[in-house]
C-alpha cells in the first residue's frame, strides 16, 4: 500500500504559543484508508490537519521540528498550491467557508482557481453533485441548506479538484444525527467509488468506528494510541481510554465481562449492537435478563414557565414555532431535541424573553414575557450559549462574573463573596484575574457556564453545551446542570447528543417544523423507534440494545448491565 | 427565485439578467445623479418612475418599507440642520434665530430638495442592490478592469457581512440577558455599554478570519495559474447601447447643470 502522508517527530509551537501544539507526532497515512482522529479538545487535532494540509508551515507562522511528506512532497520547501492539488480540506464551520451564494458557484470557485476550460468544469461540477447526492440543490443558495447538506457542498466543492487525499476537520460537531450520517455514507462512498483517502477528525466514536479502517487517539499534542477500532479498544484496563469514550456496547462487554458470575469468554470487542449480540447470542443474553428498570419519580414544583399556542415568525415570513402548547415546572430537567432548522433554538428564546411571540402567549413565573423586559427576567432565568466567546466580554474572569451583579445592584462585598464561590466551583478560582480570552475553550466554557451561575437563577437554559465539546467536558458540564438540578434549579437543555439526553433528562420534547411532535418522559420517547426514525434521531446503543433483546429501554449502561446480570 | 444578497427576486425579473457591468453602473448614475440634480420637480419624477418600476422590475416594494426608520431619521436630521443651520435667502423670512442663522422659504424648499435626493439615492440603491447578486459584483468590477483579487475580496466581504452581524446580534443578547439595559443612560453611558461589544467582536472576528485564510488557501485561491470562468457574460447589441445611454446621460447632466439652470435649484443664485 503506497504510504501518502509520512510524519516523522513532527513538533509544531505558534508564534503566539507558549508551548508545544505537537510533540513528535510520527504518522503514516496509506492509499485509501478511511482514518478517523479523535481526542481530548486541546489534543492537536486540528493543528495535525493543518501540517497535513501543508497549511502549516506554509501560511502559519512557529517553529516546525521533523517532517511531514505529502505524497512525497516536503511540506516546508513545497509551494501550498503544489500541495492543495493533491488535498482537499473540509473545516468544521460550514457557514464560514462558503465564499459564493450557490452551490454551482462554490463548487466551480475551486476549479477557476485551477484555471479548467470552462466547458470541462460545467461537467465536472454535474459529475461532482451528484456522486455527493445534492445534484437537486444546484442553483440553491448553500447557507440556506440543512447542516448536513451544507457540509456534502463543502465536500463536492473540494473532491471536484479530485484531490488524493481529503482531510475533514470535524465537520460533524454541528449536525443533527441525519447529518452526521449523511458525512458518513458520503465519505464511505467517496472512499469506495474514487479510492479517496479519507482524514476526518471527531468525537462521534460510534459511528467512526463503523467506517474508519484506523483511528488515531490524540492527547496534549501526542498520538497516545493508533490501530484498527479493534486494536484500539482492545484489552483496556478501565471503561474510557483517557478520556476517549468507548461506544456504548463495547464498554458494556467490558463490565459485562468483569462479573465473574457470568464467566463470559472474551471472544473479541463488540463496537456495533450487531457484533455485541452476535458475540454473546441472543439466548444465552435472554438468560440473563431479569426486571424492567423502574423510573425514579421525583416530585416537581409549581409550573414556573408557560407557553400556550405560541407562534413566532421572522420578519422574512419564516414561522420557527408554530403552536407550541409547553408547560415547564420547578426542578425539571428538560430536553428539547429535534434536527437542525427546525425551531430549538427559537424556542429558547422565546422561553427566556429574547424573543416575542407572534401569537400566543409566553408566560415566565405567571407574567407575560410581553409586558417583561428582558435584564429583569435575567436574574431569574440564565442562559448559556452554545458558543462560549459570544457571551464573554469582560476584562477578567473576576469581571466577567462580577458583571450581571454589578447590574443587579448588589453590594462588592456580596459581589466578592458569591463570585468567589461560583469560581472554585468551576474550578477557576486560580485564575480570576486572567482575561477570559487566554483561557482554553473548556475553561471558557466552565466561565461562561459561572457567569449565569453566580446570578442564581432559578432556571437555566443551556444550548448545544456539547457541540464541538470533547467527551470529558460534555460530561463535566453535564453533571454540573445535574448538580444545579438536584437542588431544585429548572434545567432545560438543547442538544443533539442522544446519550446525554437519556443519561440526564428527566422528560423530552421532539421539535420538528417548529411543531413539537412528542412530549414526555425519556423512557418513553426512546422507546418509540418509530417517531425516532420518522424524525431521523436515534436512541442510544444501549436502549436499542436492551429493546431489542427484551422489549425494555435502558437509558444509560449501567441500566443495561443492572437488566443482565441481576439475576 | 434568485437569491441576491438582500432578498429572493423572480428569475424573470428584467434587472436580474442583465450584464453585471450595467447593473454596477445603474447604481452608481443613480447616486450620481442624485448629487447633480437639484430640481425638486425633476427629482419627484425620477422617484415616482423609480417606484413604479419596482413592480416592472418584479422586486418587492416592500423592501422600502424595511428601511423606513433609517429614513426617517436621516429625514429629520436633514430637516433639523437646515431650520437651525442654513442662511441660505429667500423671498420671505419666517424666523430669525439668535445665532444668527434665519428660516426662509428658501430654506424650506433647499431643506425639502436635499431630503428628496436623500430619498433618490435611497430607492434607487435598493432597487438595483435587491437584483444584485454576488457573482455581478464579482463580474461587474472585473469587466472595469478592476483586478479579481479585488474584486472578489469586496464581495466576500459583503458576504461576510451577514456572518459579523449575526455574531454581534449574539454578543450583544448576551449582554442583555446579563442585565445590561442599552435603551437607558446617556449619551456616555450608552457608548460605555457599547464599547463592551468590542472585544468579543474583534475576538471572534480574528478567529473568523483566520478560519476564512485557511479556507481560501484550502480552496486555490493563491494559485498562480491563469484563472478562468464559469459563467461568460455578454454586452449584446442592446447592453451596448445601455452604457451608451448611460456614459451619455451623466455627461449630459453635467453639462446641463454647469451651462444652463435646468436641473439646478430654482432661484438660485440667491440674494
Amino acid at each position: 500500500m503506497t504510504c501518502l502522508i509520512k510524519i516523522e517527530d513532527l513538533w509544531w509551537r505558534y508564534e503566539a504559543g507558549k508551548d508545544w501544539a505537537l510533540r513528535g507526532v510520527s504518522l503514516e497515512i496509506n492509499e485509501g484508508e478511511f482514518v478517523g482522529i479523535t481526542g481530548p479538545s486541546g489534543a492537536g487535532k486540528t493543528t495535525l490537519c493543518l501540517c497535513m494540509a501543508g497549511i502549516i508551515p506554509n501560511a502559519v507562522r512557529g517553529i516546525m521540528r521533523g517532517s511531514v511528506s505529502i505524497l512525497g512532497k516536503d511540506s516546508k520547501t513545497t509551494p501550498l498550491s503544489k500541495i492543495m492539488e493533491d488535498v482537499g480540506v473540509v473545516f468544521q464551520d460550514p457557514e464560514i467557508q462558503f465564499v459564493t451564494m450557490r452551490v454551482i458557484d462554490e463548487v466551480a470557485f475551486v476549479l477557476e482557481n485551477q484555471g479548467m476550460p470552462r466547458r470541462e468544469m460545467m461537467t465536472r461540477v454535474d459529475e461532482v453533485l451528484s456522486l455527493v447526492g445534492i445534484s437537486d440543490l444546484k442553483f440553491k443558495n448553500p447557507l440556506e441548506l440543512s447542516g448536513g447538506q451544507k457540509q456534502r457542498v463543502a465536500i463536492a466543492s473540494m473532491i471536484a479538484r479530485r484531490p488524493k487525499v481529503m482531510i475533514l476537520d470535524e465537520p460533524t460537531s454541528d449536525l443533527d444525527p441525519q447529518g452526521k450520517r449523511e458525512v458518513f455514507s458520503t465519505l464511505s462512498k467517496l472512499k469506495e467509488k474514487e479510492d479517496l483517502t479519507v482524514i476526518l477528525v471527531c468525537h462521534e466514536i460510534e459511528e467512526l468506528v463503523k467506517y474508519a479502517d484506523r483511528i488515531v487517539f490524540m492527547r496534549e499534542g501526542e498520538v497516545i494510541r493508533e490501530g484498527s477500532p479493534r486494536d484500539v479498544f482492545a484489552n483496556l484496563t478501565s471503561t474510557n481510554l483517557n478520556g476517549l469514550p468507548l461506544p456504548q456496547v463495547t464498554e458494556l462487554y467490558y463490565r459485562l465481562s468483569r462479573v465473574k458470575k457470568l464467566n463470559l469468554t472474551m471472544n473479541g470487542i463488540p463496537l456495533t449492537i450487531e457484533e455485541f449480540l452476535m458475540l454473546f447470542g441472543e439466548k444465552t443474553m435472554e438468560s440473563y435478563r431479569l426486571k424492567r428498570p423502574e423510573g425514579v419519580e421525583t416530585e416537581l414544583g409549581e409550573v414556573i414557565l408557560s407557553l400556550k399556542g405560541v407562534t413566532y415568525e421572522y420578519p422574512d415570513g419564516t414561522e420557527a414555532v408554530r403552536g407550541v402548547d409547553l408547560d415547564v415546572r420547578r426542578g425539571e430537567f428538560l430536553a428539547i431535541i429535534g434536527p437542525n432548522g427546525s425551531g430549538k433554538t427559537t424556542l429558547l428564546k422565546l422561553m427566556i424573553g429574547l424573543l416575542k411571540p407572534t401569537k400566543g402567549v409566553v408566560k415566565l413565573f405567571g407574567m407575560d414575557s410581553r409586558e417583561l423586559r428582558v435584564s429583569d427576567i435575567a436574574l431569574k432565568v440564565g442562559f448559556v450559549y452554545q458558543n462560549p466567546d459570544h457571551q464573554l466580554f469582560c476584562n477578567t474572569v473576576y469581571e466577567e462574573c462580577a458583571y450581571a451583579l454589578r447590574n443587579a445592584g448588589l453590594s462588592e462585598s456580596q459581589i466578592r463573596e458569591r463570585v468567589d464561590r461560583v469560581l472554585r466551583e468551576v474550578g477557576l478560582l486560580e485564575v480570576k484575574d486572567v482575561p477570559p480570552y487566554f483561557l482554553s475553550k473548556g475553561q471558557r466554557q466552565r466561565l461562561a457556564i459561572a457567569t449565569v451561575l453566580a446570578t442564581e437563577p432559578e432556571v437555566i437554559v443551556v444550548d448545544e453545551p456539547t457541540t464541538g465539546q470533547d467527551y470529558i467536558q460534555s460530561r463535566y458540564i453535564m453533571e454540573m446542570l445535574k448538580l444545579l438540578n438536584s437542588s431544585e434549579k429548572t434545567i432545560v437543555v438543547v442538544t443533539h447528543n442522544m446519550r446525554l439526553v437519556a443519561e440526564y433528562a428527566k422528560r423530552v420534547i421532539v421539535l420538528v417544523d417548529g411543531k413539537v411532535v412528542a412530549n414526555g418522559p425519556v423512557r418513553d420517547v426512546m422507546s418509540n423507534l418509530e417517531l425516532l426514525k420518522k424524525v431521523s434521531l436515534s436512541p442510544p446503543q444501549v436502549t436499542s440494545l436492551t429493546l431489542k433483546l427484551y422489549g425494555i429501554p435502558s437509558l444509560t449502561i449501567d441500566e443495561a448491565l443492572f437488566m443482565m446480570v441481576s439475576k | 427565485m434568485v437569491k441576491t444578497f438582500f432578498l429572493h427576486v423572480e428569475d424573470d425579473s428584467p434587472l436580474i439578467n442583465l450584464h453585471p457591468l450595467l447593473k454596477i453602473l445603474l447604481l452608481v448614475v443613480i447616486n450620481v445623479e442624485a448629487w447633480i440634480i437639484e430640481n425638486p420637480l425633476i427629482l419627484i419624477l425620477i422617484i415616482v418612475c423609480l417606484l413604479l418600476s419596482f413592480k416592472f422590475f418584479k422586486v418587492p416594494l416592500s423592501r422600502i418599507v424595511k428601511f423606513l426608520v433609517f429614513a426617517i431619521v436621516i429625514v429629520q436630521a436633514i430637516t433639523v440642520s437646515y431650520l437651525l443651520g442654513s442662511t441660505i435667502p429667500g423671498n420671505t423670512v419666517f424666523f430669525k434665530l439668535p445665532w444668527g442663522t434665519y428660516i426662509s422659504d428658501m430654506t424650506l424648499l433647499y431643506a425639502f430638495t436635499v431630503v428628496l435626493r436623500f430619498l433618490l439615492m435611497l430607492i434607487g440603491s435598493t432597487l438595483f442592490l435587491a437584483v444584485m447578486r454576488d457573482v455581478d459584483i464579482t463580474y461587474g468590477l472585473i469587466s472595469m478592469k478592476v483586478p479579481f483579487s479585488i474584486a472578489f475580496m469586496i464581495t466576500l466581504t459583503l458576504r461576510m457581512a451577514s456572518i459579523f452581524l449575526n455574531d454581534y446580534f449574539k454578543v450583544r443578547d448576551a449582554m442583555v440577558l446579563r442585565g445590561t439595559d442599552f435603551s437607558t443612560g446617556n449619551v456616555l453611558e450608552k457608548a460605555r455599554k457599547y464599547s463592551r461589544l468590542a472585544v468579543p467582536l474583534m475576538v471572534l472576528g480574528v478567529r473568523r478570519m483566520m478560519e476564512l485564510t485557511y479556507v481560501l488557501e484550502a480552496k486555490g485561491l493563491g494559485f498562480k495559474r491563469k484563472r478562468t470562468y464559469l459563467y461568460q457574460f455578454s454586452l449584446g447589441v442592446s447592453g451596448k447601447l445601455i452604457l451608451i445611454g448611460l456614459t451619455l446621460l451623466i455627461a449630459l447632466s453635467i453639462a446641463a447643470k454647469v451651462s444652463s439652470r435646468a436641473l439646478s435649484f430654482p432661484g438660485w443664485p440667491l440674494g
